[in-house]
């Protein structure tokens, strides 16, 4: 018998998360419901909820467990809806170095929510400070000059879409451990060409090889 | 007392796959109902009574009334979704043309007037390309990796079984007018959907979806045998609205309208 469970889908964030699969996570979402509306992305919610115990966004960052219940629903249709929902996410392009990896934006929404954070003054400031380092909270709101009110609502933010990532400790005077937190992207392009605005981001080298998403789309 | 201990013991159960099984009552259902009907048509002595035609016309418009209702209520839960919201609405739309068809078909023949060819041929064929659009809609979206034999099969089958019935029907008649191009377009139709819902029962076969699919192959098997024998009697003028060539179609939309029950429930 099933059980039916009610939850409110929570984004956690942890070490072994990468902000790359936090962002596309929500494009999964947007793209499910898009093609196959919302109650069937709810059910495909449910059933990985009562199944692995972790909200749709953290399934996505552990691949398997999406793919999984998407077979559980869709059978051999699983892997073509997964090629579908990532080519319509990114697009890679190939580069003369190798190591370094500009990913193509494709998706509408997730540009939005790009824009929209370098648009944030005080949120540019911020991605700013860590881009080449990462910083504990307190340093990134004093590098950028933004007010603490406001900025650790906006550190929040930016964590919580995936731009901001978990990179290592400090230690504070009193011995405390403090999550240091680093920029996703290493560099951001932005052309706007007639009415089309390309985002192209070069993501760091961790958050690239820890995005099980990205491992899919270029093993 | 008793009752708090037996709620205690009846933890509920997460499976580890899901699974989805086929009511088997549902198709003795069906048949009862169809084949039920069918005999009491076969009460009256002459085929052309008006009677007859009335309740072979009103069993047709109903059974695909209501799979054209069940359609409609699945694409409105999708509302708005490019690939279910949009596929749906097309299927629906489908069934809705062949009640409207038969209402049509139904209407000239009670005015004497000749039913087919007519324009109700070309609102009851009006189904096969909604149908499809259905079909490879869901199909293209979710990109599946076929095998070339399945491939090879879903391409011959339409072929073989048109060609076979195009040639004994010209064999027949010895003249490519009409009524010709008119049972070929039926063929070509029935047997290309049906080539495109065993592609997605296929693409489905491993998960819940699966089983709505299936189900949905199933109708559209009864429903293109139907008309492909329909085409076969209308050559050797054997077809009255008393033939059991009809069950085929009444238990097709049935069987359909369950797929589209099968398909709520799942996803």
């Amino acid at each position: 018998m099933l059980h039916t469970t009610h939850f409110i889908p929570i984004l956690r964030i942890s070490y072994d998360m990468s902000g790359l699969d936090t962002l596309i996570s929500k494009s999964i979402e947007r793209t499910i419901k898009d093609n196959l509306g919302s109650q069937t992305f709810e059910k495909i919610e449910q059933r990985i909820f009562e199944k692995h115990g972790m909200p749709l966004s953290q399934a996505v960052q552990d691949f398997k467990k999406f793919d999984s219940v998407l077979k559980e629903f869709f059978g051999t249709g699983a892997a073509g809806i997964e090629k579908q929902i990532l080519d319509k996410i990114v697009v890679m392009k190939e580069t003369k170095n190798k190591e370094k990896n500009w990913i193509t934006i494709e998706d509408q929404a997730l540009i939005k929510l790009i824009l929209e954070s370098l648009g944030d003054e005080d949120k540019k400031n911020i991605l700013n400070a860590v881009i080449d380092e990462p910083r504990i909270i307190s340093d990134i709101l004093e590098l950028s000059n933004v007010p603490q009110t406001s900025g650790y609502r906006k550190v929040n933010n930016l964590i919580q879409v995936g731009m901001l990532i978990p990179h290592g400790y400090a230690l504070t005077h009193d011995g405390k451990k403090v999550t240091k937190y680093k920029s996703v992207f290493e560099n951001i392009s932005i052309e706007i060409e007639k009415n089309r605005v390309t985002v192209k981001v070069l993501p760091t080298n961790e958050s690239f090889a820890k995005s099980t998403v990205m491992q899919l789309v270029c093993p | 007392m008793f009752r708090l201990h037996k709620k205690i013991n009846e933890e509920p159960v997460v499976p580890d796959k899901l699974k989805e099984k086929i009511d088997y009552k549902i198709f003795c259902v069906i048949t009862v109902i169809v084949v039920a009907f069918q005999f009491y048509l076969n009460t009256f002595k002459s085929p052309d009574d008006q009677t007859v035609d009335f309740l072979a016309s009103l069993i047709y418009s109903l059974t695909a009334l209501i799979a054209a209702i069940a359609a409609f209520v699945i694409s409105r839960r999708y509302w708005n979704s490019e690939v279910f919201g949009k596929s749906y609405l097309a299927l629906a739309v489908g069934m809705m043309m062949n009640v409207l068809g038969e209402g049509i078909y139904y209407v000239l023949e009670q005015q004497s007037q000749v039913p087919s060819p007519s324009i109700s041929d070309w609102a009851s064929l009006s189904f096969y390309p909604l149908a499809f659009y259905h079909l490879t809609k869901n199909i293209s979206f979710f990109k599946p990796t076929i095998r070339k034999s399945l491939k090879l099969f879903v391409i011959l089958m339409p072929i073989v079984i048109t060609s076979v019935y195009a040639f004994i029907q010209f064999g027949e008649e010895q003249a490519a007018d009409t009524t010709f191009f008119l049972g070929l377009a039926y063929i070509v139709g029935g047997t290309v959907i049906l080539s495109a819902s065993i592609l997605g029962a296929a693409v489905f076969r491993q998960g819940v979806l699966g089983v709505p699919w299936l189900i949905l192959t199933l109708g559209i098997v009864l429903s293109t045998v139907g008309d492909v024998l329909y085409s076969y009697l209308d050559v050797y003028n054997l077809y009255t609205v008393q033939h059991p060539v009809n069950l085929l179609w009444s238990s097709g939309f049935l069987v359909i309208a369950y797929a589209l029950y099968k398909h709520k429930k799942v996803i």
